[in-house]
């Protein structure tokens, strides 16, 4: 009976550990870039779904470590929409290689995409984590390289990496919102809200135009993590930023 | 509300466990076709469902089974140690205060819901009353997300493999007060799941 932990099983674990030692998001994104060297992958990304507030590529960035050109030209291009990866990612539920996804013959872009990763930026290997809430997709994280080691593995362990990392990433995010105070023209905004008062209204007696009324209320929607305003003042009462 | 059938009780709760057997059947059967452990076509039973098991049961309020996972001891010889021991890195844990988790089903209609925090609260309680420090379990790796997500602390115990099709990882819960705290502040849930036995029971369930 094997009593000894093989080599690939050390890293995961070696690595899970320095992860929750990470006490910040940079911190954790370096850890997590040293554990995927260790198989040869450079670059990482981790995208969140699309959700009510999220919905811009860029809001949905968690962690990016890319080549610079390549998230300009991502980002203006619109890849998202046409990536085959990012669409496996949706849908998927194991890991798998870029090389395993199937190029739909009929958006000629898809295949681009992929060309010009390779070509362009050195990306000719990639390994993609789902992660899978109780309602499905939540996130995907991929990590990109142009030598690596794809040894079943390396794989099963970059698997266990993109999961525990994220875990951390999700709880750093959670502690972070926690502490991200509301500024005082947002909770004064807040307030007026909670009064029953429009943006329109509220601007009048603030004596500030409609629109930065909107938009200190959307800031402060972010940081209670809330979908709508209700909410937002149902959770500024809770956490106590504005007596009820 | 959690009901805990083992071999002290298990006389007072026959329906219960009967409807129990045939959900895992519903779901292990017939959802993921596993074959080797069907019985009469209605019930899922394997060689672990002995006097040694107990059972969580997950009953709504007209007494249906509708979620339940079973736990046995790991000092006796079990699923990890006997049928998966190559899931593991290193020597399978069998100790008098860690337990191996199986079978955990949710029927269709509750998945997603409260009844996933209910089955996992209960287990933390029931392993704290009892001075259970650790839980084994082969997981679907991709559930460990959901699983990390509820509050709970899993570790690995070796890479995944695939098993009848699915990526599978040995695991082990961690069990503490914390971590029981933790997930009763994410489900929203107070005070504690579990069915109060002392009360008398108003029918043979």
């Amino acid at each position: 009976m094997a009593t000894f932990k093989g080599r690939y099983f050390r890293v995961a674990l070696d690595a899970i550990e320095k992860f929750d030692r990470a006490d910040d998001i940079p911190n954790l994104s370096i850890q997590l870039q040293r554990a995927i060297a260790s198989f040869g992958y450079q670059f990482l990304c981790c995208v969140s779904a699309p959700g009510i507030q999220r919905n811009e590529f860029d809001d949905r960035l968690l962690l990016k470590v890319w080549p610079a050109g390549w998230f300009e030209q991502y980002r203006t291009s619109n890849f998202v929409a046409h990536d085959p990866v990012a669409a496996s990612l949706r849908v998927r539920k194991e890991a798998f290689r870029w090389a395993d996804v199937a190029i739909p013959a009929d958006d000629p872009l898809a295949k681009s995409i992929m060309t010009i990763s390779l070509s362009d930026y050195r990306m000719r290997h990639g390994l993609c984590v789902p992660i899978r809430g109780l309602n499905g997709y939540q996130a995907g994280i991929s990590f990109a390289g142009f030598e690596v080691d794809d040894a079943v593995e390396a794989n099963a362990t970059l698997q266990l990496i993109g999961i525990y990392a994220f875990n951390r990433l999700a709880n750093l995010k959670c502690a972070c919102q926690g502490k991200a105070a509301l500024t005082d023209r947002e909770r004064e905004v807040l307030r007026w809200t909670a009064a029953g008062k429009t943006a329109w209204d509220t601007g009048n007696i603030l004596n500030i135009a409609t629109d930065t009324v909107n938009k200190h209320i959307a800031s402060a929607m972010r940081k209670l993590d809330v979908h709508s305003r209700a909410q937002a003042v149902a959770e500024s009462i809770r956490r106590g930023e504005i007596s009820p | 509300m959690i009901r805990v059938i083992d071999r002290t009780n298990r006389h007072k709760f026959i329906r219960t466990l009967d409807q129990h057997f045939r959900l895992r059947h519903e779901v292990f059967v017939k959802e993921r076709g596993w074959k080797d452990f069907e019985c009469d076509g209605v019930y899922e039973k394997d060689q672990y469902d002995n006097d040694q098991a107990a059972y969580l049961i997950s009953i709504d309020d007209h007494e249906n089974v509708v979620g339940s996972f079973r736990l046995y001891p790991t000092t006796l010889p079990h699923m990890l140690s006997e049928q998966f021991p190559m899931l593991i890195e290193g020597a399978v844990p069998q100790r008098s205060d860690i337990i191996e988790l199986t079978r955990v089903v949710i029927c269709r209609s509750q998945r997603g819901t409260k009844t996933y925090f209910e089955l996992f609260l209960a287990l933390q309680e029931y392993c704290l009353e009892r001075g259970i420090c650790g839980v084994t379990n082969l997981v679907r790796t991709h559930r460990i997300p959901i699983v990390q997500k509820a509050g709970m602390t899993i570790i690995p115990l070796g890479l995944s493999k695939e098993i009848d099709g699915e990526m599978c990882t040995a695991t082990l819960l961690e069990v503490s007060d914390d971590i029981l705290s933790r997930m009763r502040r994410i489900a929203g849930i107070e005070g504690t799941v579990m069915e109060d036995q002392t009360r008398p029971v108003r029918k043979i369930a």
